[in-house]
């Protein structure tokens, strides 16, 4: 099996995650992108498991996922707290501590 | 009964953890109790496992995936000891009756134990990762536990974004080690290494590995990925700074060092590499720290810089056990004397700030400390104490940790290495200012100060204090127990 075009689209997603972690305001949005890197780690296990004939690999995935969905609730609740405080989600308002 | 042994510790945690958890939804347990349960539970069922499989000589299998070996067990005790001084400092920290609900902080100590323990013994990247995960996802929601506290909030959430972002550069990773060597278990993948047969070449390895220890390096706080660490020490509550500068230090240690150890030494093809970036970081993380370091005017943020610090200095411990081509033990038994040191002299810099701290902003100002040499000598001298031994200074633990260091580095015995030491002694000299700058607030106030009046500190603030001051002077001059345990490649 060719797993270049797999890496490549993951290659693909991990710059689009970097680059709206890098540039995105809101905390959402920046949470958002670097679930899109986690995903990039994925569809990188999923294509060589399928490479490999191996099941380990798919079964990493699994597990991120899990883990990927309890980042999720996490990060919301420590998201909605931050809203709550400030009133707003843009990461420019975390400024009470530089330095 | 040879898997019970395996899993013991992370049930018998986790027994622990969803016990408490339980114990915060359906009983109404009152706080000054829950506390002292917290505590004698975490006493009994965490330091259960350890003194069973010490007593058993260990338990090691990659079925399981786990291996409580000599390195694995060293580290579960150097973590349960910075958890139990977590737990023994929250309730002189905040009253629940201030933070309604704010009980679940000790059973999120509890799992984040749990997963240090887990990431320290991992020998699978699997387990590796679920164990950095469970420890992860704990400190953030710890870092924030106060949500009423701007600052708290406020740091919960760069600690968060930050972690994730790390988490998943490690992800891909392992992905890329995945994909070369076709397997996940640490014995397979140095199976791997050896024969050298890479599916798509060597730089898919090489990337793999800088891509994993990126993400290690953000736990350490190494330079490049440091800059978490001053806003999340300032504004996490002051216990869990402690435990997450101490505990998640220990275990992202362990974990560097186990891969090291079990995966990276053995291959010609990486570990000669590493000693280089292993060294340049620690360099220049010991020189950015200390820099920094000395135009703060805080005491926590200036702590946080001094774990920067002693992280280049575990960074250069590394240097020395990879870079001579096979492991060197003397820097591997070196790097876990500093960790044991690191935990004694930093819990007690983190009590002291505790005690002195304002919750308003979950920092102070270092004048405030100004003469409390005399309004209050007992504090003064603890904390003078352990600032000696945090910047080295003989008789105490911290002075030998740097020395086993810098030892097994000139042992080496070739050039790069000398000047490798000798960069790391200047850095040290310079880190010794900011700790002594503190000590002369302490001891000669300037004229117009008003003397701070004595801080005050729950009896088990002082209890823990007292301890970790005790073993930093201890283990300052009688090294050997220490050393014994630490011994982890001969044993």
């Amino acid at each position: 099996m060719n797993i270049a075009p797999y890496l490549l689209l993951a290659g693909f997603l991990f710059s689009l995650g970097l680059i709206g972690a890098l540039t995105r305001r809101s905390a959402i949005l920046v949470f958002l992108s670097v679930e899109l890197m986690l995903n990039s780690g994925n569809l990188v296990f999923l294509a060589f498991a399928r490479a490999l004939q191996d099941t380990g690999g798919a079964v990493m995935v699994l597990f991120i996922l899990a883990l990927s969905a309890a980042e999720a609730a996490v990060g919301t609740a420590i998201i909605v707290a931050f809203i709550r405080k400030r009133g707003t989600a843009e990461i420019d308002a975390a400024n009470l501590m530089r330095w | 009964m040879e898997s019970f042994k395996l899993v013991m510790p992370v049930v018998s945690l986790s027994v622990l953890g969803l016990g408490l958890l339980m114990l915060t939804s359906f009983a109404k347990v009152r706080d000054s109790l829950f506390g002292k349960l917290s505590l004698l539970g975490t006493v009994l069922l965490g330091g259960y496992p350890v003194l069973f499989l010490y007593s058993r000589g260990g338990a090691v299998s990659s079925a399981a995936m786990l291996s409580w070996d000599s390195l694995g067990l060293f580290f579960y005790l150097v973590c349960l000891a910075a958890s139990l001084a977590a737990i023994a400092l929250i309730p002189g920290y905040f009253s629940f009756k201030e933070v309604p609900g704010r009980q679940e902080a000790y059973p999120l100590i509890v799992f984040a134990l749990t997963g240090m323990v887990v990431m320290a013994s991992a020998n699978h990247f699997l387990m590796f990762l679920l164990g950095l995960e469970m420890m992860s996802l704990c400190f953030y929601v710890l870092a924030g536990i106060l949500r009423e506290q701007e600052y708290a909030v406020e740091s919960s959430l760069k600690y968060f974004i930050l972690g994730v972002f790390s988490s998943s550069l490690l992800i891909l990773g392992m992905g890329f080690i995945y994909g070369s060597t076709g397997e996940l278990s640490y014995a397979r993948i140095f199976d791997a290494m050896l024969t050298g047969d890479f599916r798509f070449g060597e730089p898919m390895v090489l990337l793999g590995f800088v891509l994993l220890l990126a993400g290690l390096f953000f736990k350490l706080s190494l330079v490049p990925f440091h800059f978490w660490a001053p806003d999340v020490y300032q504004g996490a509550p002051t216990p869990v700074t402690a435990l997450l500068s101490v505990g998640g230090k220990a275990a992202a240690l362990a974990a560097t060092m186990r891969l090291f150890l079990e995966v990276i030494c053995g291959s010609e093809l990486l570990s000669r590499k590493w000693f280089a970036l292993f060294a340049i970081l620690g360099i220049v993380t010991v020189f950015t720290g200390s820099l920094i370091a000395l135009t703060q005017s805080r005491f926590k943020r200036l702590l946080a810089y001094s774990s920067i610090v002693h992280a280049g200095f575990l960074a250069l411990g590394i240097a020395a056990m990879a870079g001579g081509g096979g492991i060197s033990p003397k820097a591997v038994q070196a790097l876990g004397f500093y960790a044991a040191a690191y935990l004694f002299m930093n819990v007690s810099a983190f009590v002291c700030a505790q005690a002195i701290e304002k919750r308003s902003r979950m920092d102070e100002e270092l004048s405030s400390l100004s003469g409390l040499g005399s309004t209050s000598p007992v504090f003064a001298a603890l904390l003078s104490l352990n600032f000696l031994s945090l910047a080295g200074i003989p008789l105490t633990a911290g002075f030998l940790g740097k020395f086993y260091i810098f030892s097994a580095l000139v042992e080496q015995g070739t050039k790069p290495f000398y000047w490798i030491a000798a960069l790391g002694l200047l850095g040290a000299v310079i880190a010794t200012f900011y700790y002594l700058k503190v000590l002369v607030i302490l001891y000669f106030p300037s004229k117009e100060q008003i003397p701070a009046p004595p801080p005050k500190m729950s009896p088990e603030s002082w209890a823990v204090l007292l301890i970790c001051s005790f073993f930093t002077v201890l283990f300052g001059v009688f090294p050997g127990a220490v050393l014994a345990l630490a011994d982890i490649v001969t044993r």
